[in-house]
């Protein structure tokens, strides 16, 4: 009978299977290469940082996970446990279906069987090599290169090892605990790590060799397993004692493990050598010693968990002793140090700085970030921008919104996409107090139009090709700076073929083609970030606009940078560690123009994990000079609702008193409604860019305050202050939440809001310090749903002490003398402005000279301010005065020259000659 | 012992109860206790542990019996394990 040969296909269907898998393989591989080379050399040119090194920790991920991944390998040449039983199951299976076990297949030859064994020892470690590079460590078991990595570089102390390992016999003070810290996370739990994984590994095995026995009844074996099992999970737990955490019960706990260990392994042995066994049943002296060590070990189990009950019953009248000491006191001072809140300085709250009320009021945030947000949308002006978001930022004196765009792309395909919508144009800026729009000139000291080719947003997320022959960018603009990276030859048809584009990856417009890549800003931080270290969402512009040297006028360095907050938050395993290790580490600024980056360490030596991120980032150093009156702290590593943090753990974490702790009576909690604000507060007189985070007792049915926190920013970054109110005070203060609802339920705001209806909404609750007593203004906004247009209807102002007096007014001013009763002075002229602002320099015994013009070989325009209402005088003193400060007095000038450019502005300017040039520094005040 | 003597003897009844254990006499002569084989001898020693007034003997015959028919690993295994879970949920809880 004839048969036709199978198919091509039926017949070599395996090859082809491997052939389309190797060919699928390889491509992939090239190009997680590509994209590696392209990362590499990108970081190289715009940051100045070896990616590969950095995030392969020198490449210690790829040597950690070699030898780590050893662990998989059957160390008896030829043998495998999984295919033991295996063998051991289908025997049972064989010996129950059939009386006569059929004779077995034959089997393979031994040079293929060690063949195949060591086929399989390969597969079970390149799995294992891919997991833990993949990971960086081990599943459940967190990061242990950097751990490894920490130890090599000398962090922690291997001297320190057995300290940390009699922890639960030998307690450590809380100095010597917060000493012993570095040592646990790195020596420690690199030991702690590859040891549970040994013992994982050969416990893993024994239940595999356990079940092999079992089904071939070999009853001792498996039941000596089965105890060296339960001794390898003791011997983990003891391993893991120093990261309990730890009362006066602790040390008879570590005993009962330890006797449970003891008695396990001797369990274990004793079945070894055999068990009872035919005859050991009858040998009396045998038997008597094996109860009296069954016994031994029942009575220590007993005394000890006699002890352990005895503590518990009588736990309320020892407090102190039996949890107090030696467990919540230490567990408060490690974890004050990890979450970085030691140093949190704590006022009664009657010392909340304050200074002049007509200053105070004039800095008062009237616009909050919802309300801005809204005012600037209007602003955008065509269909392929949109604002990526709202940052508060603190430039050159002022306070503003500001709202840089990102791209949105009216249409999809994949030019408009790659080719034509590259960059944004627009930043948005709005006075946070006044709520008008500024120019990007005068907050930032910048060109107004900045192309925005790095961003926040979707918009940023798609990588863009420039210079490409044929096509054009958006608003004819051609992008100048230097290329992420330039894709030519195979990479650039390989790229293209992965995108999909055919016509590009083989009949390209040119051959070397401009890539922008990984353009979100967030994102490209991130991908130099190590183990450990957090970006902060909320990225804001900074600017060097107003840094004046020399060099900096030749290469007009004038830049915006989107500053991206990077913070420490790395894992603390100790039971005496409520929080993870936090800390402020530094700021990178990313150039929105060519995507350039620069890091700046911000953070305090530590002596841990400060110091060793310092290290792993050499190229940052200090920040400069211009950068630091910009910084704030990051809202994120302080905390949000969703997101506790730093502040979060200090809300009880501050409390240091037992029975004040034991009774929660000091517990704070972020009010609903309310979260970090960043706002100015007036200390001496002086401005301070600071973050406020109001706080209620916790679970408080009165919602009286409890406290406010304060972040300073700026030169003194990293300050934290909380100004709490003594809870056994009896002048109590309301909370944001009462306070919200005291100004809502006044007569006046009620009508108001019923009227607006769902148009009008309550912004921020913000308390400020004036005259000494504590106020809260709640400004009202009346905007349309989905509308671009906002309007602060009024501000209310509500004092803190009663809840009860409550005002409004169309600004802070106005509604804090209205409280007071008070009728404000009339609002001067403008010839009274005029000589307002001359007198600031003629009070200093400076002389005015009116000029009709005045010439210079360079111009420098120091700083423009705006001075038509009362409002803004605060702002204009500031900025006069720095300028007679840093310019007038530093060039030892008398004279102040001063010349009118229109009808609403006065410019006031000294004249320096250096090197035979003469430089004119100068302010503008517009005034009317 | 006289008593069990005769019992191995006569054929009056298979099995009877010692000390809430279970003598039974087996096809091929021995003797089951609790389902565990032992010889007549053995059987025999048994008995007489069973029949001491010292607890002790007593409770060294039931753990031969333990033994032999396999409950004494089964004891020391479940009493592991809870242990091993009482250490851990004690751990974990604080």
């Amino acid at each position: 009978m004839y048969q036709r040969p199978p198919s091509l296909f039926r017949r070599f269907w395996v090859w082809i299977l491997l052939a389309l898998v190797s060919v699928a393989l390889i491509f992939s591989g090239m190009y997680v290469g590509l994209n590696w080379t392209i990362l590499q050399v990108m970081y190289e040119q715009k940051a100045g940082l070896n990616w590969f090194s950095i995030v392969f920790y020198d490449n210690y991920t790829f040597i950690l996970a070699a030898l780590l991944a050893l662990l998989a390998l059957n160390p008896l040449p030829g043998r495998s446990d999984l295919y033991e039983v295996w063998v051991a199951f289908q025997r049972l299976i064989v010996r129950f279906r059939y009386e006569k076990p059929p004779p077995e297949a034959p089997a393979l030859s031994l040079v293929w069987r060690r063949t195949v064994w060591a086929f399989w020892q390969l597969v079970k470690w390149a799995v294992a090599f891919g997991v833990i590079v993949s990971l960086n460590g081990l599943p459940f078991l967190g990061n242990v290169t950097i751990v490894a990595y920490m130890a090599l570089k000398g962090l922690g102390s291997w001297s320190l090892v057995p300290k940390v390992f009699a922890l639960p016999i030998m307690p450590a003070s809380n100095s010597e605990l917060i000493e012993l810290m570095p040592t646990m996370e790195i020596q420690y739990r690199l030991l702690y790590v590859v040891l549970t994984v040994f013992l994982i590994v050969v416990a893993v095995r024994l239940i595999l060799k356990t079940v092999r026995d079992f089904l071939a009844d070999q009853r001792n074996t498996w039941i000596r397993n089965t105890f060296l099992v339960l001794t390898f999970i003791m011997l983990g737990i003891i391993i893991g004692a120093p990261y309990w955490t730890m009362d006066i019960t602790t040390p008879f706990d570590y005993i009962i493990c330890l006797a449970l260990f003891i008695s396990f392994f001797a369990t274990a042995m004793f079945f070894q050598l055999g068990g009872m066994g035919k005859n050991l049943s009858f040998a009396k002296r045998r038997r008597m010693i094996i109860i009296l060590v069954a016994l031994a070990i029942i009575v220590i189990l007993g005394v000890n968990g006699a002890i352990i009950a005895g503590y518990r019953l009588n736990w309320n009248n020892n407090w102190i002793d039996y949890e107090w000491r030696p467990l919540t006191e230490k567990q408060i001072a490690v974890t004050r140090w990890s979450a970085g809140t030691e140093g949190v300085r704590e006022f009664p709250i009657s010392q909340v700085p304050t200074g002049n009320i007509t200053k105070i009021l004039s800095l008062v945030r009237q616009w909050d970030q919802s309300a801005s947000y809204t005012k600037m949308k209007g602003q955008i002006g065509v269909n392929w921008m949109t604002l990526s978001d709202a940052d508060i930022i603190y430039v050159n004196n002022r306070e503003y919104w500001v709202a840089p765009t990102t791209i949105v792309y009216p249409s999809q395909d994949w030019i408009s996409k790659h080719l034509i919508f590259t960059h944004a144009t627009r930043v948005i800026v709005v006075d946070s107090h006044s709520g008008e729009f500024v120019t990007v000139n005068e907050a930032f000291g910048v060109k107004n139009e900045t192309l925005i080719y790095y961003g926040e947003g979707e918009g940023f997320r798609t990588n863009v090709y420039t210079g490409v022959r044929g096509s054009k960018e958006i608003g004819n603009v051609s992008y100048s700076g230097q290329p992420d990276y330039v894709l030519s030859g195979w990479q650039r048809t390989l790229w293209f073929l992965s995108q999909g584009q055919i016509g590009f990856a083989f009949s390209p417009p040119q051959e070397s083609i401009n890539m922008l890549y990984n353009r979100e800003v967030l994102q490209r931080v991130k991908s130099i970030l190590i183990y450990g270290l957090e970006v902060d969402t909320d990225a804001y512009l900074v600017s060097d606009g107003k840094r004046l040297s020399d060099a900096y006028l030749v290469s007009d360095g004038k830049r915006l940078y989107y500053a991206v907050q990077i913070y420490i938050d790395y894992p603390m395993h100790s039971g005496f560690s409520a929080s993870n290790y936090m800390r402020f580490l530094a700021v990178v600024l990313v150039n929105l123009e060519d995507g350039s980056l620069q890091g700046y360490v911000v953070g305090a030596s530590d002596g841990f994990l400060v110091d060793f991120y310092k290290e792993y980032y050499p190229t940052w150093g200090a920040p400069p000079s211009w950068l630091i009156p910009q910084l704030r702290y990051p809202e994120e590593l302080l905390g949000k609702h969703e997101t506790p943090n730093q502040l979060d753990t200090d809300f009880l974490y501050h409390v240091t008193d037992p029975f004040i702790w034991r009774s929660g009576s000091d517990f704070y909690e972020r009010p609903t409604g309310t979260e970090v604000h960043y706002i100015l507060m007036t200390v001496e007189n002086q401005p301070h860019f600071i973050g406020l985070q109001l706080v209620e007792f916790q679970a408080s049915p009165g919602r009286n305050l409890a406290g406010l926190y304060v972040a300073y920013g700026g030169i003194q970054l990293g300050r934290i202050e909380l100004y709490g109110v003594a809870n056994a005070t009896t002048q109590q203060l309301i909370g944001p939440t009462a306070a919200l609802q005291a100004f809502t339920n006044d007569e006046y705001v009620r009508g108001q809001l019923t009227l607006y209806g769902a148009n009008g909404r309550t912004g921020n609750i913000l308390l400020y310090s004036i005259g000494g007593r504590l106020y809260y203004f709640i400004p009202v906004y009346i905007s349309q749903a989905g509308g671009v247009i906002t309007n602060m209807a009024f501000i209310g102002i509500i004092d803190a002490t009663t809840g009860e007096r409550v005002a409004t007014g169309t600004n802070s001013a106005q509604a804090y003398y209205a409280l007071m009763g008070i009728t404000p002075g009339p609002e001067t002229g403008v010839e009274e402005r005029l000589n307002k602002v001359k007198g600031l320099f003629t009070a200093k015994g400076y002389s005015l000279v009116n000029v009709t013009e005045i010439n210079a070989n360079l111009k420098f325009l120091i700083n423009n301010v705006t001075y038509v209402n009362e409002g803004q005088w605060n702002q204009t003193e500031t900025v006069v005065n720095d300028f007679i400060q840093n310019y007038v007095q530093k060039y030892g000038n008398t004279e102040v020259y001063y010349w009118k450019t229109d009808d609403k502005t006065i410019n006031f300017g000294i004249l320096v000659p250096q090197g035979g040039i003469v430089k004119l520094y100068y302010v503008s005040v517009q005034y009317r | 012992m006289e008593e069990f003597d005769l019992w191995l003897r006569t054929k009056f009844t298979e099995s009877f109860w010692m000390g809430g254990h279970r003598f039974e006499k087996t096809e091929t002569g021995d003797v089951q206790i609790d389902k565990a084989p032992f010889s007549v001898e053995e059987a025999r020693q048994l008995f007489l542990m069973l029949s001491s007034r010292n607890p002790i003997t007593r409770l060294n015959a039931t753990l031969i019996i333990w033994d032999r028919n396999g409950t004494l690993v089964k004891v020391l295994l479940i009493a592991a394990l809870l242990l091993l879970l009482l250490v851990y949920i004690r751990i974990k809880m604080k």
